[in-house]
């Protein structure tokens, strides 16, 4: 039916009606079956073939051993990824090291992605990058695991259809992941899954843009913050605390530098870090704030993401120190 | 909830398993709560003035329908349209207003440059302009005698917010839809299947077509100053397709999805694009729900066809600059009304000439058709730019951009960036074009009805399977549902 002209289109459809397909529907739909079995298994094939980054994917395909550290965190997170970081950062500490930030990501894909982890595999230790603009809306947790994106690249798997039934945001994407939709429908699907920031930024040092930092900051820090949204991702935290808790994990949360004009402009990050502290504590878990060392705009690509140099200065002052600490028994 | 969304084909497909379900005496209730329901999903504040329109209706077809003097009749419809038109005046042209108030007030130095006139700054409800018009055309044949108002409000209400063709029509008569609304309707499968053909093409040309058209057109209509004149060119042509295949592709689900429910809804697109004059683009071809109420309730009051030529040409442009009006509060929308209506009116004055024309060069009827469809095309398409622009000042650079850099165009095809997209997109017109072309000789259903089943099926997968692999998803919601 093509023509808006309704009685019309009624009549053919009903003379079509009349002739019917007879038997050949029985080959017409094992056709369609068939046509659609091909392309699931292609996309599914291409997925195998170009993902790389895709933390779901990464979880599937990732070795089946006790890591020493899962990283988990949200952009400021990634760039601990891009290139050969982690690859220097095992090397640097001696350790295996998986890396499961993803942008914007707040306490509750944390969560998610740490129940999908430990369903086929083990770590010893979480670092967690924490950020607390992504406990400030359900952007940064309901809504961005409720990403039919996330799931574009990530393999079938009984762990990860159970994880997402577990989560009431993700259950919605259930039955585009059952029946391969999202990844049939990739758009991207010949391109590896590596970030623009990964690409093309994050070699570069930025000149500073008075305009972008507060277009950045407005959308990050809204001007009137809801406690209540604070306190309900805080207990979030304290949700992934108890399960890594519970599995014997060590979690490790570290809040990494900021630049000077970044810094000055959240005015609520005290009173965040006590609600933070006060939940680790309760595990004996602690909360390392590094957000006052090397804030020299040299070691940032953009407002507030650490550069390679930012990276490679901070790795080698703190972070392999503290990782070493953290592994000593 | 959009139309072209998974909740939404679930959200419908619950309607339609409930709607037969439910004795008929019920029906209205589903409808009514279902459409209610779908409103709310864009903005539950929203509701209150889909009601209010609806009492206004109501309320004032009621009174019509009571004996009383023709000038009281008169003036209960003024104050009835006036009711109806506040709240597109409030919403919709009040920032307009002031914005173009201002600078000549001030030039006229009524006021000072100092003063700032009041400002609503408020969200446009989605289809208010659509479901404001079903509201004036009820009064109006309420008022002309050629409706009985209806006494049920529930389904009045029913008639102005019936979910498949809320947010962007077609802009439905009450006679027809109230007489549907009040036969008991069975299911029957014949209909149900034509509905769901309808709504998988309307999807097709939305999700796979337009969606992905949209991404050239955004693109090369940002910034077009500092854009290669060669994007903004192809984002002039694609928009024309987009504009298409958005609109269309609407009204396609919307007049599917309302043929499952058994209830038919009126034509508002026939293959636009094969128009060979701009007349017949607008009379026969494009929006035809639109034209139809400006023809009924605005051309024809104005003297239609029977005065004189010059009268004639102006109620035209009355028609277009009002229609451009209709479409969006910007001048932008004023001057795509303006040069469509100027486009029928020259069409008009030369109609001597171009038959002369026409004998004296004497070319084959397929080629004099085929230079005519292209005439009209870009002649459409110019004014095209106007409405897509986000400015006066953007539509200009657009055409700047595309004018200063005509000399140097085989330069910039050789040098464009001929990316698979790009491809896809071209090959996706030609497929909608074959299609059209097809569908103008002899319907492209009842081709497909009358060739083997092996190939009707064919295209059904193709056009199925192209939906999943390639459309483009949750990414954008309809053009008109702004208006």
């Amino acid at each position: 039916m093509i023509s808006q002209d309704v009685a019309e289109e009624y009549a053919i459809a009903e003379e079509a009606q009349r002739k019917g397909i007879g038997k050949l529907w029985i080959p017409v739909l094992l056709a369609g079956i068939v046509i659609y079995a091909l392309i699931y298994a292609y996309a599914e094939s291409l997925v195998l073939e170009t993902s790389k980054r895709n933390r779901l994917f990464m979880i599937h395909s990732a070795e089946n051993r006790t890591y020493d550290f899962v990283v988990l965190g949200a952009s400021h997170a990634m760039p601990f990824n891009f290139e050969d970081m982690n690859q220097r950062l095992e090397g640097l500490t001696d350790s295996s090291i998986i890396n499961l930030s993803i942008e914007g990501a707040g306490p509750v894909p944390a969560r998610f992605l740490t129940d999908y982890f430990l369903a086929n595999h083990s770590t010893k230790n979480v670092l967690y990058i924490i950020d607390s603009f992504a406990y400030y809306s359900d952007q940064w947790n309901e809504v961005r695991i409720d990403d039919p994106e996330l799931l574009a690249r990530a393999p079938f798997d009984w762990d990860l259809l159970l994880t997402l039934w577990n989560y009431p945001s993700t259950r919605g994407l259930i039955p585009g992941y059952l029946t391969g939709f999202f990844k049939i429908n990739n758009h991207d699907r010949f391109e590896p899954d590596v970030s623009d920031s990964e690409l093309s930024k994050f070699t570069r040092t930025y000149r500073t843009n008075a305009r972008v930092d507060e277009r950045r900051m407005a959308f990050l820090y809204p001007e009137n913050l809801e406690e209540s949204v604070v306190d309900k991702y805080v207990g979030e935290l304290d949700k992934l605390a108890s399960t890594l808790a519970d599995n014997g994990v060590n979690l490790v949360a570290i809040k990494t530098p900021l630049p000077e004009r970044v810094l000055t402009k959240l005015e609520s990050e005290e009173a965040f870090d006590t609600k933070v502290e006060a939940v680790l504590s309760k595990y004996n878990f602690a909360l390392h704030d590094f957000t006052t060392v090397a804030n020299d705009d040299a070691f940032f690509y953009d407002t507030d993401h650490l550069n390679k140099d930012g990276v490679i200065n901070f790795m080698d002052a703190h972070l392999v120190s503290l990782l070493n600490a953290t592994k000593a028994p | 909830m959009l139309p072209n969304s998974f909740n939404f084909l679930l959200f419908f497909a619950v309607v339609i398993g409930l709607y037969y379900v439910v004795p008929h005496r019920w029906r209205w209730i589903l409808l009514l709560v279902g459409s209610y329901y779908f409103y709310s999903t864009f903005d539950p504040q929203y509701l209150l003035l889909l009601a209010a329109t609806t009492l206004v209706a109501y309320g004032f077809g009621s009174a019509l329908a009571k004996p009383m003097k023709q000038g009281v009749r008169k003036l209960v419809l003024t104050i009835g349209l006036l009711g109806e038109l506040a709240a597109l005046l409030v919403f919709k042209y009040f920032d307009f207003l002031m914005d173009s108030l201002g600078p000549v007030l001030t030039s006229l130095e009524i006021i000072s440059e100092a003063v700032a006139l009041p400002h609503l700054d408020l969200v446009l409800p989605v289809g208010l302009s659509f479901y404001t018009f079903s509201c004036m055309s009820y009064l109006i044949d309420a008022y002309r005698g050629t409706l009985a108002p209806e006494r049920h409000l529930g389904k009045l209400a029913v008639y102005v917010a019936f979910f498949p063709k809320l947010l962007a029509g077609p802009i439905e008569r009450a006679p027809e839809f109230l007489a549907q609304l009040a036969k008991p309707i069975r299911f029957d499968k014949v209909a149900a299947i034509a509905g769901i053909q309808l709504v998988i093409w309307g999807l097709f040309k939305k999700v796979v077509i337009a969606d992905r058209l949209a991404v050239f057109v955004d693109a090369g209509f940002t910034n077009p100053a500092f854009q290669s004149p060669i994007n903004v060119l192809v984002a002039v042509y694609f928009y024309a397709f987009q504009i298409y295949c958005d609109f269309s592709g609407y009204s396609d689900i919307a007049i599917g999805g309302a043929l499952i429910l058994g209830i038919r809804l009126m034509e508002n697109f026939r293959r636009p694009y094969m128009a060979t004059s701009v007349p017949e683009f607008w009379n026969k071809r494009w929006h035809l729900s639109l034209m139809r109420w400006f023809r009924d309730y605005l051309y024809i009051p104005l003297g239609g066809n029977r005065v004189s030529a010059f009268r004639r040409y102006l109620n035209v442009m009355i028609i277009f600059l009002v229609s451009g009006l209709w479409h969006g509060a910007n001048w932008t929308f004023v001057i795509w009304g303006g040069l469509n209506g100027l486009y029928q009116v020259i069409y008009m004055i030369i109609e001597a000439p171009r038959k002369w024309l026409g004998k004296l060069l004497r070319l084959p009827k397929a080629l004099s058709t085929f230079l005519s469809v292209l005439l009209t095309f870009h002649l459409v398409g110019l004014a095209w730019v106007f409405f897509r622009a986000s400015s006066l000042d953007n539509a200009l650079s657009v055409l700047n951009r595309i004018w200063g850099a005509l000399p140097q165009f085989p330069m910039l095809i050789s040098s464009y960036n001929w990316t698979g997209e790009f491809y896809l997109s071209i090959g996706l017109i030609a497929f909608l074009m074959g299609v059209e072309i097809l569908d103008e000789r002899k319907s492209m259903s009842r081709r497909l009805a009358e060739g083997p089943a092996i190939i009707r099926w064919a295209f059904y997968y193709a056009v199925g399977f192209s939906l999943l692999v390639i459309g483009m998803w949750g990414t954008q919601g309809f053009v008109y549902m702004n208006f």
